[in-house]
């Protein structure tokens, strides 16, 4: 039996790369990595845990003493939380651009990636929904955000963007969820077929959904594959234009702006991205897929965030300029304020990470430089969280009138919350790893030459 | 009676009475000791229904008039006495407060006898034995201070010593020495006179916090408001002379900073240039007396220049009636005295008094002892004069400093009794301790000022848990112990029913005594006018400035708090939770520092420094501020107590420490000031909590001024552009004559004339606002000012309840905001979570201050709540409809509702939205707000509200709901100015008008439609219901040309 590479495989120098794919090396590969976690693993749960409990214990006093706990004041009433909440949602921004957006493109590259970023993007958007529900005064009360029938004959306030959030991000867990599960199919299947624990093998039964590789079953799966990724492309853009518009809605300065919503997006896909690159990064080291995520693969990727940084860039300069030029006053201020005011560290670190650092992507050795990506991408998150930090907090303390000017302090608590959300975020996805495969082996089959066409 | 209709505010004092006489009869023991609820209640109350009771505030020797509202038998809130000659139905802050006092969780509950050190429980009947045992055998050698009480118990109480043949002194930390010894030599009447401010056309104050503590504050605010809103040219000025620009000189248009103690010499110039030119009314003979203050001389002494002396000069005098005032902490140094008789001859050559300074209706503080007298006392008490002293209704030990040898003394005294409502630093002096009753319990009277004799009603039974006696009740026990040859009515009732007996035939007119009673009850007493004695220039005292004393660079000035007077107020937590209303600090003390002074220091506002002075060393935080001269600082007296209760105690530092011997020597008065001190770093962490850190309005037109001239001239005639074209931002009011005497505009603005602003018609010296929407004025962007009635859903609407706000006639003096805490349950959350920001004041009074020359500055005060816009943005982003607007234009907060996304107040340009961080309203927290019985004051009309719920300012809508109910009921339309809110009736200047904007005849209607009107951020077109009136201000350089 002959050997072929992936089609789209490049030519690298790392000879990793160039192990030979065949369907069952794929198969043992990519399902190999499932089973019974090692040491290692364990490791790394029980210490994820146990930041998720100290977290947990901030969000107990967030909540049964209140929110005093936390470092919020009159006039600045949202900080960590919901920068939290913009900073997942970001994240999970780039999962559904990678499979729905890049599959309607037919960008090839996005087989190798697809599957981590989609589950990146349900556990990101589980690790978001997280903040708006816990981040109310009585968060026992949050139900009443959605528009219930009622005795009381209240209903919800269609003109809140907050109320707009609540559909915005309901629907694209819903919908990426669905996408997930349903690109998941054919792979459970083969994993069905491998199990042997009862338990497991009845999950992956219920999640196969009979799948036999029948005809036309691969008629119908691609066909709803293709009907939800054309459902879920507008989703790309309306969910972060929505989480936007809490911002943009409202009249503060620095927030009230035509500009949030593509800025949003961009944003949310730079960091997306990045996380993404974090991910593939000690995932394919780990569990030598080289040769399955290749260097191209990470390459493209790594453009995508070059890309994404200079949009976001475009929006700061953009926001300064109009600022400067505009006849607003307030918006002059703040933004000045922004760069050289209480705040300023943030700002800068804002800046450096998410416009100067990116700058070396324009090399290739950097990006083909899998620690160097690694390091950059993990900048690239610190940036884009202070990106939303400066936005909320900067605009809320130096508001309209000079007597509510006010510095925010964070509070333990709520560095609880920053480091347990992302604790809550990677026990989902080590779980991840251990349980469905990580790599979408249906579609990187079809990059496999058929057996038929093999040369004698 | 029965019948709950037939009552309303307007009308409670028809309706007092009856409820008077089931609580007066019930006073002297109650009969149940549960106050709710009526398991069987009194048949004249009737749930639900507010009664009113006329009394006298008694929480400072000013003694306004006051209706207190009750509710189910609880007294709910203090507010002033329309009907009352001292207030006229304003009530100051520390007024408001008096309620805290009577539920204050650290009154003394028992009569308690010390022994070993550790004071034990004792009944009545044991402390009283004991107490007469002490006084049988110590015979003469008996004394009784007390505070200024007049009235009744002041005659009891000197009966009772007359009998004891003891010695009764008075004693107030505040004696005003030097006023009343000035006016006897000066005019022959050893009193506190009549400013009447409201007869004036411009004023001068030497030092004197009018508006604050000195003299009758109240009434003298409102005088102030009424001379500010003459609208003639010329009229209306106030220029301040003062090294510190207190919170009174704040509302001036000229502050002028002497060198400290030399305003003597000033006032003394301005006498010679009067006399000199030829400008005297009257006393042109005395032109000797000031022969040596030649303007070029009191420049010298006083670092004034000489030019501004001359002006000063020749604007008093050219203007009349106008009033000198010399009062407060610079009436306090070693030759304060002069300083007063040097105002007088200011005010006795331009004609004044008789007019704007008179002699009728003075201050009663004939009783008053001064410093020295005390000291006095002290050396007798030390030289064991006295085997027994009782202290009631004073502090001293707290008040004094330690030279004056009062606590030494009183250490000596071997049995030492305190009838007092608290645990403080004197009573914990004592031997024994005999709680007293709180004023708003006890039926009193009080002659605070003559000619109007006040009653004292006794609001609720007493509160249960403090098992308290009238002070009365207490000294007659005590006499009859004591085998006094006295004899007393059985109760304090009776003996006080006693005394009133003769007002029948003088006030009685034709009315039998029940009757009488009864209505001089519902009144609150009974007064008559007295005429103003002539009186002429009798002699002067020789005049000399004050010294500053010791070594140092810096002078120290140590005055009183508008919050705690002399410290009386510190256990109230609404007064400790109100911010100072020059620093805008809360729960402490801190040191003013000039700017200049912490630079060279390296300190800046809230780092610590240390104070030392030749009396002693204080540590506490340092507050930058640019009304202090260089060479000064101020500490507010008030805090430092090492006793009185859970709020007082530790917190802050008492200046008092700081002063070195020093007096008045022809008054005998403490001198408060000219001690120098030197500023170091200080060690420990020191930390000051501010509500408002940020002071400049960085060009933002939220505090608005219109100068007279541009006021006067009317509608503008130019066009935008001249508007635009003219000084924007601020503007200086007058200027700073210490020094650069320069009129400087800052221009503040950044918006291109012209170019984003419509052309709208503006008054002169409007300036446009920095934030407009549109490049292009094609469309102009805020449009004539449109009625918020008008539109959506307002058009069906009844009323537009509306709030006019003028700028002009608040000083700052921040009642509202403590009347706002009283009547809405807005729980005091304490000093760490104010340096959190997490204070609950729906209302508050934003400060700006701007330098707009080297050492002068502009200050700006606003007050602030939610502005009921039109178009709130609030509303529009609350996801669940907890915030909305109501029909009558109000915006409603509905907590039931309240998730707590905060999103209201994050979107809120004014910011006045307060949020629940914790639970203030549950008893199990350590954040509880109201610990027994201060819960008994809570509004039962209000929700307490609970964690996790944003609240804001209602408008009062309860009070709204019941004067609607009260209409409805009486099938009347409802009449304007009848329903008042809290704030509103409060201020003592009337700057805050509520009422019904759809009523075209109604005052705020007249305002909000009036000239100066403005809304706060008017730009972002929120359409507030709140509309604020531009402060007026008076250039007193041009007043000099006009007059």
């Amino acid at each position: 039996m002959t050997t072929t590479t992936v089609e789209s495989v490049g030519h690298g120098g790392d000879p990793a790369e160039h192990r030979p794919i065949t369907a069952k090396s794929l198969n043992d590969d990519v399902l190999g990595i499932i089973g019974l976690p090692g040491k290692i693993w364990w490791a790394v749960f029980l210490l994820d845990l146990a930041v998720l409990a100290v977290a947990l214990a901030a969000v107990r006093n967030l909540i049964v003493q209140g929110w005093g706990t936390s470092g919020f004041m009159r006039p600045v009433m949202w900080a960590v939380d919901i920068t939290n909440f913009v900073f997942w949602v970001g994240i999970a921004h780039c999962g559904t651009l990678v499979s729905a957006v890049l599959f309607l493109f037919r960008s090839h590259f996005r087989r190798a990636v697809y599957r981590v970023a989609e589950a990146m993007t349900v556990f990101g958007v589980l690790t978001a929904a997280m903040f708006p529900a816990i981040h109310t005064g009585r968060p026992w009360f949050d139900y009443w955000l959605f528009p219930y029938p009622n005795q009381r004959q209240i209903w919800a306030n269609f003109r809140s963007p907050l109320e707009w959030d609540v559909f915005a991000v309901n629907t694209y867990l819903t919908v990426s969820s669905i996408f997930f599960l349903v690109g998941l199919i054919p792979d459970v299947a083969a994993l069905r077929d491998r199990t042997k624990h009862p338990l497991m093998k009845l999950l992956y039964t219920i999640l196969s959904f009979g799948w036999s590789g029948a005809n036309y079953q691969w008629k119908h799966y691609y066909g709803a594959y293709l009907f939800f990724a054309a459902l879920a492309t507008p989703l790309v853009f309306s969910v972060h234009s929505v989480v936007s518009w809490d911002f943009a809605m409202a009249l503060n300065p620095g927030w009230h702006s035509t500009l949030f919503a593509p800025y949003f997006v961009a944003g949310a896909i730079f960091s997306g991205v990045a996380m993404v690159i974090n991910l593939l990064i000690p995932i394919r080291k780990i569990f030598k897929l080289e040769h399955i995520v290749t260097l191209d693969h990470m390459e493209k990727l790594a453009k995508l965030v070059l890309l994404t940084s200079t949009m976001v860039g475009y929006s700061y300069l953009t926001e300064i300029f109009m600022a400067w030029i505009g006849p607003n006053k307030f918006e002059r201020d703040l933004f000045f304020s922004r760069a050289f005011g209480h705040y300023w560290w943030a700002f800068w670190i804002m800046a450096t990470c998410n416009v100067i650092i990116p700058l070396v992507l324009w090399f290739k050795p950097v990006r083909r430089n899998m620690l160097a990506m690694f390091i950059l991408c993990i900048f690239v998150n610190i940036g884009m969280w202070f990106e939303r930090f400066t936005i909320i907090v900067t605009t809320l303390y130096r508001s309209f009138n000079p007597a509510n000017w006010y510095p925010y302090k964070m509070a333990w608590t709520e560095v609880a919350l920053i480091v347990g959300s992302f604790a809550w975020f990677f026990m989902f996805f080590l779980i991840f790893i251990k349980a469905l495969p990580a790599f979408s082996i249906a579609e990187i089959k079809e990059t496999l030459p058929p057996p038929m066409r093999r040369k004698h | 009676m029965s019948d709950p209709t037939v009552f309303n505010r307007r009308d409670f004092l028809k309706l007092v009475g009856v409820g008077v006489a089931g609580t007066a009869a019930g006073c002297a023991k109650p009969p149940a000791d549960k106050l709710i609820p009526f398991l069987v209640a009194p048949q004249d109350i009737l749930p639900g229904v507010p009664y009113f009771y006329a009394s006298t505030c008694r929480e400072c020797p000013v003694g306004c008039g006051t209706v207190v509202r009750t509710r189910e038998g609880r007294a709910i809130k203090v507010e002033g006495n329309p009907l009352h000659p001292v207030g006229q139905g304003g009530l100051c802050a520390r007024g408001q407060a008096g309620l805290q006092g009577l539920y204050d969780p650290d009154r003394i509950a028992t009569p308690m006898i010390k022994s070993g050190g550790a004071w034990k429980k004792a009944t009545w009947d044991e402390a009283i034995a004991a107490v007469g045992e002490k006084l049988k055998a110590a015979g003469p050698k008996v004394a009784v201070v007390t505070g200024n009480e007049t009235g009744s118990l002041h005659r009891l109480v000197g009966e009772w010593v007359t009998a004891a043949r003891g010695r009764h002194l008075v004693t107030e930390a505040f004696a005003y020495e030097s006023v009343r010894e000035a006016n006897r030599a000066n005019f022959g009447r050893a009193e506190i006179p009549v400013y009447d401010l409201s007869k004036a056309r411009g004023v001068i104050s030497f030092g004197a916090d009018f508006l604050e503590t000195f003299g009758r504050p109240v009434e003298q605010a409102r005088g102030f408001a009424a001379m500010r809103a003459k609208k003639d040219d010329g009229a209306g000025w106030f220029v301040t002379v003062e090294p510190r620009l207190s919170s009174t000189g704040c509302n001036a248009d000229e502050w002028v900073a002497p060198t400290p103690g030399t305003e003597a010499a000033l006032a003394l110039g301005m006498a010679h240039v009067i006399l000199a030119e030829g400008l005297a009314r009257q006393g042109q003979g005395l032109a000797g007396l000031v022969a040596a203050y030649t303007p070029e001389a009191v420049s010298q002494q006083t670092g004034v220049p000489a030019e501004t002396v001359q002006r000063l000069a020749r604007l008093f005098a050219k203007t009349s009636p106008t009033l000198a005032i010399a009062g407060g902490i610079s009436t306090q140094g070693d030759h304060g005295t002069a300083l007063v008789a040097a105002t007088n001859l200011l005010n006795w050559i331009a004609g004044n008094v008789g007019q704007t300074l008179r002699f009728d209706r003075t201050l009663n503080f004939d009783a008053v002892a001064s410093f020295a007298q005390v000291r006095e006392f002290a050396g007798q008490m030390a030289q064991g004069a006295f085997d027994v002293v009782l202290v009631h209704g004073t502090n001293p030990v707290y008040a004094l400093p330690a030279w004056s040898g009062f606590a030494e003394g009183l250490a000596k005294v071997p049995y030492k009794v305190a009838i007092a409502t608290h645990l403080d630093e004197t009573a914990e002096a004592c031997d024994v301790l005999l709680p007293a009753t709180h004023a708003l319990e006890t039926i009193g009277d009080a002659e605070t000022v003559r000619g109007v004799h006040s009653l004292q009603q006794p609001t609720m039974k007493p509160v249960p848990m403090f098992d308290a006696r009238s002070a009365g009740d207490v000294f007659i026990a005590l006499g009859t112990a004591a085998a006094l040859p006295l004899v007393l009515a059985a109760t304090w009732a009776d003996y006080l029913s006693m005394q009133w007996r003769p007002m029948l035939a003088r006030y009685g007119a034709g009315r039998d005594w029940e009757t009488f009673w009864g209505d001089t009850l519902k009144q609150g007493g009974v007064w008559d006018d007295v005429p103003s004695p002539a009186v002429s220039w009798q002699g002067a005292p020789a005049f000399a400035v004050s010294s500053v004393r010791g070594d140092g660079d810096l002078s120290l000035i140590v005055r009183p708090s508008n919050n705690f007077h002399d410290g009386r107020g510190a256990n109230k937590s609404w007064l400790q939770e109100l911010p100072d209303m020059v620093s805008k600090a809360a729960w402490g003390s801190w040191v003013e520092v000039h700017p200049e002074t912490a630079q060279t220091l390296g300190v800046s506002s809230g780092d610590p420094v240390k104070v030392t002075t030749a009396a002693g060393s204080a540590e506490l935080p340092a507050y930058v501020y640019g009304g202090v001269r260089k060479d000064t600082i101020a500490i507010a007296l008030g805090q430092g107590h090492t006793a009185y209760g859970r709020y007082a105690r530790g917190r802050g530092v008492n200046p008092v420490t700081l002063l070195s011997d020093g007096m008045d020597a022809a008054s005998g008065a403490l001198a408060y000031h000219g001690v120098r001190a030197r500023l170091s770093r200080g060690s420990k962490a020191a930390a000051l909590a501010r509500t408002q850190l940020e002071m400049g309005l960085h060009g933002r037109e939220i505090a608005q001024i219109i100068p007279l001239v541009d006021l006067l001239k009317g509608e503008p005639e130019t066009g935008p552009e001249q508007a635009h074209g003219k000084e924007r931002g601020f503007q200086m009011p007058g200027h700073f004559a210490a020094g650069e005497g320069v009129h400087v505009g800052v221009d503040g603005s950044m918006t291109r004339p012209g170019e984003h602003t419509e052309p709208l018609q503006r008054p002169n010296g409007y300036v446009p606002p920095a934030h407009s929407v549109s490049a292009a004025p094609l469309h102009p962007v805020r449009g004539p000012r449109r009625n918020p009635v008008d539109v959506g859903s307002y058009k069906n609407a009844k009323h537009r309840w509306a709030m006019a706000i003028d700028l002009n006639a608040c000083t700052a003096c921040a009642a509202c905001v403590v009347a706002c805490y009283a009547e809405n349950n807005v729980p005091v959350v304490g000093p760490d979570l104010v340096m959190r920001g997490r204070d609950m004041a729906w209302i508050r009074i934003d400060r700006f201050e701007e330098r707009v020359a080297p050492g002068a500055i502009d200050v700006r005060l606003t007050p602030m709540m939610c502005q009921h816009c039109s178009d709130a943005p609030c509303e529009i982003v609350c996801p669940v409809y907890a915030t909305y607007h109501n029909p009558e234009g109000l915006n409603a907060q509905v907590y039931n509702r309240c998730v707590g996304t905060r999103y209201c107040s994050n979107n809120c340009p004014y910011k006045v939205r307060a949020f629940n961080f914790f639970d203030y309203s549950a008893t199990e927290k350590p954040t509880f707000a109201f610990p027994a019985p201060l819960n008994w004051q809570l509004n039962p009309d209000v929700t307490v509200r609970s964690k996790g719920v944003m609240e804001k300012c209602t408008m009062c809508i309860q009070r709204i709901l019941e004067g609607k109910g009260n209409a409805r009921d009486e099938n009347r339309p409802l009449r304007d100015r009848e329903i008042q809110t809290a704030c509103e009736q409060s201020c003592p200047t009337q700057a805050i008008t509520f009422g019904d904007l759809l009523d075209a005849e109604s005052a705020v209607h007249q305002k909000s439609y009036g000239e100066r009107k403005y809304w706060v951020l008017e730009e972002l077109n929120t359409k507030p219901g709140v509309t604020y009136l531009q402060r007026v201000t008076r250039d007193t350089l041009a007043n000099e040309a006009h007059a």
